[in-house]
């Protein structure tokens, strides 16, 4: 799947980077950036939807 | 009347998330959501923000919606409020006097303002969507503002109508913001913040009355304004519960689990009072995170009854006023020793420590120390590794 950050909502609140720290990293500027590339590997997609729907901000979109 | 599911009282945050997280879990029955109001469900934190301050769309706060809803094959009942609970038919009784039955119930019913005692009933409180909405309106013509309340709704109120061109006066019981929870050293840092963009601050005294506009404090003094918005705290919604023999103190009692005292029955969000083992005492929470890590919770637990997880988080809750970020984590209390860590031109950090450990933190435009601050207190950090951070030799001590 691929993954979308919407920056705009994205209130670092950091429980993405804590479940997937392999997928979601702190930018600077406190807004979540990829560590690698937007599309998750096919074993890492649980932990990356995981991620997405414990974001409070809803920054996170799960594209199929 | 007996059906299966889950049924969930309240269509805020806690409510939208414990349905959602249900279908995450691949729960398999049917959920229901009794919602009060006529409104589709929508995010409280922007009503005293975005909403007041912005052109009057109240698009942006829509949660869901009905076709989002309906795909996670969640069922809104939208205009039905919950009357009465039978624990042991489980089922809860509707305005109309009908029934309907559940599997697992979740009270979400939330909180309501606390009134002001001798106010009249012009007075404007922020809760729902509509009181948001017809407060924006009521700030467009209003060229003097008083808010009773220095809390994070009242000065969020206060910045907004300031913001909009209005003479702002602020009354407070303490002596400053939020020092009732943050102590004195935050909170008179607090009050520069309010007093730097304009708004007048009258702090250690308390509203008596308030009759059209003109509110009368307790010595006698007068503050006029053209319309008074007040911000006292929030109160549970649980007096639907009377007679249900549900533990209900100040706010609906629960274990650690965020299971309450009757079987199948679970409590999340601001209405939710529970143990978190993390900072060793009962707690209930007002603030969006929690609504949404708590819902989390009782999803799993009601989807996974024979492995629930406890509940322990740290909690956290933000402000947006002035242009600043306020962050608290955390449990600070104003009797914590205070010791600020970081101080510039319009950032601050402060640790609040008790008992020679990290039990909370208060960041002012400091994001990212508020993050790593969460962080620690998750962990247990030791307090020296902590302070390790901050006590560089660039900052001193």
């Amino acid at each position: 799947v691929k993954l979308v950050i919407e920056s705009a909502k994205c209130c670092g609140f950091g429980e993405c980077v804590a479940l997937a720290p392999d997928i979601f990293a702190l930018g600077a500027d406190n807004r979540v950036v990829f560590v690698g590339a937007a599309t998750v590997r096919e074993g890492d997609e649980d932990r990356a939807r995981e991620a997405a729907f414990s974001c409070p901000a809803e920054a996170i979109e799960v594209a199929e | 009347v007996t059906r299966a599911g889950v049924l969930i009282v309240g269509g805020s945050i806690a409510g939208v998330r414990t349905a959602e997280g249900l279908r995450r879990l691949r729960y398999g029955g049917t959920v229901t959501i009794l919602e009060e109001s006529g409104d589709l469900p929508y995010d409280r934190p922007a009503l005293s923000k975005q909403i007041l301050t912005g052109d009057g769309d109240t698009g942006s706060v829509r949660l869901r919606s009905a076709e989002d809803l309906d795909k996670a094959a969640i069922e809104l009942r939208r205009g039905h409020r919950a009357v009465g609970l039978d624990t042991a038919t489980r089922t809860v009784t509707l305005h109309d006097g009908s029934t309907i039955g559940y599997d697992d119930l979740v009270v979400a019913t939330g909180a309501s303002p606390r009134m002001l005692p001798g106010a009249d009933a012009g007075v404007h409180y922020v809760r729902t969507l509509a009181d948001a909405v017809a407060l924006r309106v009521a700030l467009a013509a209003a060229r003097r503002v008083v808010v009773v309340g220095a809390g994070f709704i009242g000065s969020e109120v206060a910045a907004a109508a300031s913001g909009r061109g209005a003479h702002v006066t602020v009354v407070e019981p303490f002596a400053y913001p939020l020092s009732r929870v943050l102590g004195d050293a935050v909170g008179a840092h607090l009050a520069r913040l309010h007093a730097g963009n304009g708004v007048e601050l009258v702090t250690g005294r308390s509203v008596t009355a308030v009759a059209g506009g003109r509110v009368t404090l307790d010595d006698g003094s007068i503050v006029d304004g053209d319309i008074v918005v007040v911000g006292v705290g929030a109160v549970p919604n649980t007096a639907w519960l009377n007679g249900s023999g549900l533990d209900v103190a100040d706010g609906v009692v629960c274990d650690a689990y965020c299971r309450t005292s009757a079987a199948h029955v679970y409590a999340a969000g601001d209405v939710s009072r529970w143990p978190n083992a993390l900072f060793g005492e009962p707690m209930r929470i007002e603030h969006w995170t929690n609504a949404v890590e708590q819902a989390g919770v009782v999803a799993w637990n009601i989807a996974n009854p024979d492995r629930p997880r406890a509940y322990t988080p740290v909690p956290y809750v933000w402000s947006d006023q002035y242009g600043s970020r306020l962050q608290i984590v955390g449990r600070p209390r104003a009797d914590d020793q205070v010791r600020v860590v970081h101080e510039d031109g319009t950032a601050l950090v402060a640790l609040y420590i008790r008992d020679g450990a990290l039990v909370g933190a208060f960041a002012l435009n400091a994001p990212q120390r508020a993050l790593a601050l969460r962080r620690s207190l998750a962990a247990r950090t030791p307090l020296a590794e902590v302070l390790g951070e901050f006590l560089t030799p660039v900052t001193g001590p």
